[in-house]
């Protein structure tokens, strides 16, 4: 599989920065406080590195994951993946108004993700001119099969995976972003990418 | 004497941004960094009479230039381009001296604004 040029990776890592940024502020603005922002990571990945990542670690008891699938023109598409690191989800989904029980503290968290990939993917499709539509974001915990089956089709041999951290201070909240393009989406993406560096 | 710039990112593609979006009579000798410690291994050595300068940053990010320029008591007139865009982002730039926060990916006429109102066009 072709891997990204130098250029290409610097031109998705620009874009990656901006939609980053576009889904941070309105991060910011929903729980009233600052997100701190770091470069984002791209690398290759295989299908078994992806599962890996999705193994419960007996370290990381407070450990929620939630999935997004995207899928654009041209068969560009792909799944955001966020693990969320949260010291206690309880007093965030209380603070957030949200009423006191498991439930709610899973419905907090589908819609702080829904909030983040989809102001990512809205910036980063309009970036690269494509249209995007999304699935519904669910929480792995309940249908991680789902995940699991879509990353084991032969599209998915190896995928590009972005790495994306958003850090609350404030709420002692932490998430990472992960983007899996798979080989399908990722002649598209690199078309875009060369059209964008083009112009530059 | 003539005016010399800096435009500071990480982003090969963000730096060729900035760069194709100067007007052309910004007349200027337009050096660049990748990051802003190099940023300021470049301040330190010559004087820059405008900075344009991202936030988000690998080594040394913008945050910490603004804080370096401001120690240092430099001239240097900063034009933060970033991708950050949080309220509390911006504020905290303009607190620590930059005169205008420009969202990426910079937009030439708003640049060129800027650079017209503070008089370096």
């Amino acid at each position: 599989m072709a891997m990204l040029s130098a250029d290409q990776q610097d031109a998705l890592q620009e874009l990656m920065n901006v939609a980053m940024g576009m889904a941070s502020d309105q991060l910011a603005r929903y729980l009233n406080t600052l997100v701190h922002l770091q470069v984002p990571a791209i690398r290759l990945v295989q299908p078994s590195d992806l599962l890996a990542q999705l193994e419960p670690d007996d370290a990381e008891h407070q450990r929620q994951v939630v999935s997004q699938g995207f899928i654009g023109d041209a068969g560009f598409q792909g799944e955001a993946v966020l693990f969320y690191q949260l010291s206690n989800a309880r007093q965030l989904a209380t603070m957030l108004g949200y009423p006191a029980d498991d439930a709610n503290d899973a419905e907090m968290l589908t819609d702080i993700s829904s909030i983040l990939t989809t102001t990512f993917l809205n910036s980063l499709g309009g970036q690269l001119s494509a249209q995007l539509s999304y699935s519904a974001p669910r929480l792995l915990s309940d249908q991680q099969e789902l995940l699991v089956q879509r990353i084991e089709t032969p599209g998915w041999r190896a995928a590009l995976q972005v790495s994306i951290h958003y850090q609350v201070i404030d709420y002692a909240f932490q998430c990472e972003m992960v983007l899996l393009i798979p080989e399908l989406g990722l002649q598209t993406l690199q078309q875009r990418l060369d059209a964008i560096l083009l112009e530059y | 004497m003539s005016l010399t710039a800096l435009i500071c990112d990480d982003s090969v593609l963000a730096r060729k941004q900035v760069k194709k979006s100067l007007p052309e009579n910004f007349a200027a000798t337009v050096l660049t960094a990748s990051n802003g410690q190099e940023a300021l291994d470049i301040l330190s050595t010559q004087e820059i009479g405008v900075v344009f300068l991202d936030l988000t940053m690998p080594e040394l990010d913008g945050i910490g230039v603004l804080e370096a320029i401001k120690a240092r008591q430099l001239k240097s007139c900063v034009i933060v381009i970033s991708a950050d865009i949080q309220p509390e982002m911006q504020k905290r730039v303009a607190e620590l001296g930059a005169l205008a926060f420009i969202q990426k990916p910079v937009n030439p006429d708003k640049l060129n604004q800027i650079l017209s109102q503070y008089g370096l066009i």
